[in-house]
């Protein structure tokens, strides 16, 4: 990356803080200010007073004197750094967290599924973003540090030109040769983590594999165990081998940096300079030799500082890289400006495909709802049965072709109001920490809605469950942040996601396997409610459960992205097609003796 | 005090993993401080004093050369360590520690895993001990070389002048007495903070997992969480308004008691002995302000590593007690034939008290095939975890070949099962190891695994694989890796039984993902392999158990109904209403007419 999107990126994280905190921003960087300033005359300044003091024997009055001053400077230091380091700093950064993460919300509900449902993106972009506020502060802190060691640099340089400008030279020496050896060791370093990490990962998998709930059953019941211990054995041996390979450069750097740096140019360059300018040339005093030596040890130690946050700056500017490759996303679903009308649903020669390289999961895909009808959607696993749905739900936009509601193009219609004619169940539905109305409701409350929402609830069948709780409507669930909130049951959970379908009352349904995980009993009901519900609605059912379709206007069959079987269920029967044979693989171990169908 | 102790616990384990590796890291962090004592105490007073006494300029570089060389040793003994030596030392205890945890993690009871309030505590603590642990050996080490530090320091202060030692005493206990203020005040905000922080990062998990992505876009759910983010956000600010300046009082005493008033005070008493009492030479000064610098500095390093290993010692209690856990489930010495049956007398288990399972009594024939049916909830998956032996009943006793399984080693009574769980795993293994289950060996089970495969109906599947049976599962650690969907995983877990040995099978919902068509297919399939095997079954479509020996109707932790098919549909009970809520819509057909409850009518 070139230096300077690396700067313009920490800055822009930076500014975050300057732009949702500043009073601690602003007041973080006094403190570093004076944190500098307190160095410089805490230790290189006093020194060369005190030395040069002591060796005049100046009274004790005045050294007392200064001692109180620099006293005073430091606990004006140390109480502002308390207080902002403490104090304002917590605040500062939930005030970030509320304001940046406010905005990123937003912007990452805006965005379209894709983004959620291809796992590059997701896990490079948006859960990158999760983190923002904690790495807008580490930007921040890496700013100020940098900010920090740049002025007592630049101060301790002061005071050696000051005092004897000879020992620049070895000074400037010991910079340019530290740089050179870090940047090689960063190289390394690069090379190293590189090489490890996929044994890393190997060994940490077969870590969490160990101690992870899901694990634990199969772990006990099968030796799978041992191929595991084997993979992590196979991966430390590796590790170790990389260990030696790197470790020999590593430390002939070190002791290069060791010999170079420490012993000839500090040692010799610096401490030979002082003891000459010293003893031979009789231009600095005792005081002026200390406080220079001092002078030189902080210049390294600065320098090194400086190299660190050089370097942690650009990891900094590749993760605000996907940062602002995020911030830029431009949503690819667009929301018209019509409203919606009631009508027809229809997909003219719907092509669609995930990603550009892969084949379409529809092709060429044409249907028509009517108003009011129930359609039910079946196929094996992979036919494109779900994609259909999120087409439907305006999730997705189609690579060819149109998706209509009452002769208009979605695409043409506001795309809040058009969801909000569709009302979807799915088999992953979710509860949300949020009271009990909250979660009919999806959305915040005014109080004005609890008939309707205690209305919904009894249809559900969730009427007596409902009374049985502590606080009725306003009873949290899940035990998220309330360990006294209600847990629904499985059962119950799934007559929740019916209830938001009863108390939106929409026009148009979409029940996407709803029923899979549901004992027989609760299928029989959940059945029974849609039913109930879906009088005078369009309804689109997807079920493995062939019985939960079959009273259906019109059943169709995907098999590779398109229609392959169209029609009632008596029809489709009649053909003796790929459905009949599902539903002969279905019915035929339902089939009933005659005398217990009698009874 | 309790707490520090624990980090004994761990530097013992470490030292188990690899006695060297302490006793160089410790004294080395000694040699370490010892050398920066002799710069501050010996060389800076050598190089004052001469310097005082007017000594030529080749003294001062014999000097010079004599402190390089110490240097270098120091330095280079620091390089071999930390690039050489600790890196690799490092893989070897992590290996040793993953390997006590794994052993003991395979051998606790699945309750350590299953039970939150045991997992949340101490499993976690488990998974955690590779970063620990070493973190921990390094804050050890620096606690005793800051221990030596403040004794040579010390030491040389009180030869030199105790007076130092005196004036330190006042601003040490200053020190000790706000740390701890200042500990106890940020543990009270950080209590006071949870419950908000708690839910700022629920909304912040809702925004971004992806299970969330579907409702948040099409409802306004949204628009609540934000609210909640928001309150949340307010909660945060007023309780840290409200701690802030306590906690920023005591940390600023605590910098006040050792960087002010010691470090002036002890500047100030060196410059009077000088001046006033005339009791040094400037070399003495030199040292002795560098020795107060150093004492200052290892005081608050001192407080700084207690206060470390104090937390730490916290985390160390909990995996102690994770690794101290002693199984309740005990192996027994025999080996189990599974010649006989299996059965149940009057099990009663719980979970926390719960009653799950009630006074079950049930037998299974060798050879039978059983089912498990009822409602959600109703104990089938806690009886199966109980027949695998995953826990021991409460009450009563499970024998098979008419011996409490609990006197079979369990290795050997294990082994005679193999399951396909609903919640089944696919590990980041061959496609062959994933199917037999333990290290490939060669020809044999690649053959024995690419026939399951084919026998679960992955023919197809397994052909279009470059590298067959020896395709690494999963992107964990292998960008190439195979990712099946959903469907194709589940075929992979039923391929296991098809892969195995053991006479008995258990099967608990191995087709909700599947299609009509692979289900059938796939019972099919197991019917013919589980021929010779006893199967224990649990599934909601009970048309794929009616042809079961017996069929256990359980509800609420008890059977109610148990019999062939044939009989329960005569008993008309529960079973028989189950059966036709699910049949009834399959009979239009041969009935010629509409059934009563479509979905749609």
């Amino acid at each position: 990356m070139k230096l300077k999107r690396i700067l313009s990126n920490n800055i822009l994280m930076a500014g975050y803080v300057f732009r949702y905190a500043p009073r601690y921003a602003w007041l973080s960087v006094a403190a570093s200010v004076l944190v500098a300033a307190d160095n410089i005359i805490g230790n290189a300044l006093l020194i060369n007073f005190l030395y040069d003091a002591l060796a005049n024997r100046m009274p004790l009055g005045t050294v007392l004197l200064v001692l109180t001053g620099v006293g005073a400077l430091l606990t004006v230091r140390y109480l502002l750094r308390a207080f902002v380091e403490e104090d304002l700093k917590p605040r500062a950064q939930v005030q970030l967290r509320g304001r940046l993460q406010q905005g990123l919300y937003s912007k990452a509900v805006g965005l379209d599924l894709a983004c959620y449902d291809d796992p590059a993106f997701y896990d490079s972009f948006v859960w990158a973003v999760s983190q923002a506020e904690e790495r807008a502060f580490a930007v921040f802190e890496t700013v100020q540090r940098l900010f920090s060691c740049l002025l007592m640099f630049l101060g301790y340089l002061g005071v050696m030109i000051w005092l004897d400008p000879w020992i620049i030279l070895p000074a400037a020496l010991f910079f340019a040769v530290s740089l050179f050896l870090n940047a090689r060791r960063a190289q390394v370093e690069y090379r190293q983590e590189e090489e490890k990490k996929p044994y890393q990962r190997q060994r940490d998998y077969a870590f969490r594999v160990f101690y992870l709930e899901r694990y634990a059953k199969e772990l006990r019941l099968s030796h799978i165990g041992e191929v595991l211990l084997r993979d992590f054995a196979a991966a430390v041996e590796q590790l170790k081998k990389l260990c030696l390979k790197y470790g020999k450069k590593m430390a002939g750097l070190s002791m290069a940096d060791e010999f170079v740096c420490e012993a000839l140019i500090l040692n010799g360059g610096v401490y030979g300079r002082l003891a000459y300018a010293l003893l031979v040339a009789r231009s600095i005093t005792v005081g002026n030799m200390m406080s220079l030596a001092f002078s030189a040890e902080n210049i390294i130690w600065r320098t090194k500082d400086l190299i660190q946050c050089a370097s942690d700056l650009g990891k900094h500017a590749l993760y605000i890289e996907r940062f602002r490759a995020f911030l830029a996303y431009k949503s690819k679903l667009h929301s018209g400006s019509l409203r919606p009308q009631q009508g027809a649903i229809e997909l003219k020669n719907v092509t669609f495909s995930y990603r550009p390289q892969t084949p379409p999961v529809l092709k060429d895909f044409n249907l028509t709802v009517r108003p009011g009808e129930k359609l039910a959607v079946v196929g094996e696993n992979g036919a494109g049965k779900s994609t259909l749905v999120k087409l439907l739900l305006h999730l997705y936009d189609p690579t060819q072709g149109s998706v209509c509601l009452a002769g208009r193009d979605i695409r043409t219609l506001d795309l809040h109001q058009y969801r909000a004619q569709i009302g979807a169940v799915f088999q992953d539905y979710q509860i949300f920490a949020a009271t009990v109305g909250e979660n009919v409701a999806l959305d915040r409350l005014t109080g004005a809605e609890a008939p309707g929402i205690r209305q919904a609830l009894q249809k559900a069948g969730l009427g007596d469950w409902l009374n049985t709780l502590p606080q009725e409507l306003e009873t949290q669930l899940t035990k998220e942040f309330d360990d006294a909130g209600a847990q629904p049951s499985g059962g119950q959970a799934q007559k929740l996601a019916i209830a938001r379908l009863l108390y939106r009352n929409v026009p148009i349904l979409i029940l996407d396997e709803p029923s899979s995980a549901l004992d027989p009993i609760s299928e029989y009901q959940l059945n029974r409610m849609i039913q109930e519900i879906s009088r005078d609605k369009t309804v689109l059912f997807i079920s493995h459960r062939l019985s939960a379709t079959v009273g259906a206007d019109r059943i169709i069959l995907l098999e590779g992205g398109k229609i392959a079987e169209s029609g009632t269920h008596a029809e489709l029967l009649a053909k003796g097609g790929k459905y009949a044979g599902m539903w002969q693989a279905q019915a035929q171990n339902y089939a009933i003796e005659p005398p217990a169908l009698e009874k | 005090m309790y707490a520090l102790k624990n980090n004994g616990y761990i530097l013992r384990l470490i030292w188990r993993a690899s006695p060297v590796r302490v006793v160089v890291q410790i004294a080395l962090r000694c040699l370490n401080f010892a050398y920066g004592a002799f710069y501050t105490l010996l060389f800076l007073r050598w190089l004052v004093n001469s310097l005082s006494a007017g000594k030529s300029f080749g003294d001062m570089v014999a000097l010079l050369l004599i402190f390089s060389a110490v240097g270098l040793a120091d330095g280079g003994l620091n390089a071999w360590f930390q690039n050489l030596y600790k890196p690799k030392s490092d893989q070897v205890i992590l290996a040793y520690l993953s390997g006590l945890v794994y052993e003991k993690a395979r051998r606790a009871d699945l309750a350590c895993f299953e039970q939150a309030a045991f997992y949340d505590r101490y499993t976690r603590a488990a998974g955690q001990v590779n970063e620990k642990s070493l973190q921990m050996l390094d804050h050890i080490a620096e606690l005793v070389g800051t221990v030596f530090a403040l004794v040579l320091n010390a030491g040389f202060a009180i030869l030199v002048d105790p007076g130092v030692l005196v004036l330190s005493v006042v601003p040490l206990v200053l020190l000790f007495l706000f740390q701890k203020k200042q500990g106890q005040a940020v543990y009270a905000r950080d209590m006071a903070i949870a419950p908000n922080t708690r839910k700022a990062d629920y909304v912040k998990r809702v925004v971004y997992l992806r299970d969330y992505a579907k409702e948040l876009r099409l409802s306004h759910v949204f628009r609540l969480m934000e609210e909640q983010f928001q309150q949340a956000i307010g909660g945060l600010l007023k309780t840290h308004r409200q701690y802030g300046p306590k906690v920023a009082f005591f940390r600023f005493m605590t910098e006040f008691a050792i960087e002010i008033l010691l470090y002036i005070s002890l500047y100030a008493y060196i410059a009077w002995r000088y001046l006033a009492a005339g009791a040094f030479t400037l070399g003495d000064f030199t040292s002795l302000s560098g020795a107060a610098v150093n004492l200052t500095n290892f005081a608050s390093k001192l407080a700084e590593e207690t206060t470390f290993l104090y937390h730490s010692g916290l985390y160390a209690q909990e995996l102690r007690a994770f690794m101290e856990y002693e199984p309740k489930m005990k192996s027994g010495s025999r080996t189990c034939a599974f010649s006989g049956d299996i059965v149940l007398k009057n099990v009663s288990f719980g979970y926390d008290g719960r009653p799950v399972l009630q006074h079950i009594n049930l037998t299974i024939r060798k050879g039978q095939r059983v089912a498990f049916v009822g409602r959600n909830g109703a104990g089938k998956t806690t009886l199966i975890k109980l027949l695998l032996r995953l826990y021991d009943p409460d009450e009563g006793t499970v024998t098979v070949d008419g011996a409490d399984i609990k006197g079979y080693t369990l290795e050997s009574y294990r082994s005679g099962f193999v399951t396909a769980f609903q919640d089944y795993q696919i590990f980041a293994a061959t496609l062959e190891e994933n199917v037999v289950l333990h290290p490939g060996e060669g020809e044999v089970d690649a053959a024995r695994s690419a026939a399951a495969l084919r026998e679960s109906g992955l023919e197809q599947k397994l052909a279009q694989l470059p590298n067959g049976v020896r395709s690494v599962m999963t992107r964990e650690f292998d960008e190439e890796g195979e990712q099946f969907s959903g469907g194709e995983e589940q075929k992979v877990a039923v391929a296991r039984v098809f892969a195995s040995n053991a006479p008995i099978a258990v099967l608990d919902e191995p087709s909700s993902a599947l299609d009509p068509l692979s289900e059938r297919w796939v019972f099919d399939r197991l019917n013919q392999a589980c021929k010779d095997k006893t199967v224990i079954f649990i599934s909601h479509r009970l048309s794929s158990v009616k042809d079961a020996d017996c069929i256990y109707l359980l509800d609420k932790g008890r059977i109610i109904e148990q019999g062939s098919h044939e009989e329960l549909m005569r008993q008309a009970g529960v079973y028989a209403d189950m059966f036709y809520k699910q049949a009834q819509r399959y009979q239009e057909e041969e009935n010629g007419g509409e059934a009563e409850t479509d979905t749609f009518k």
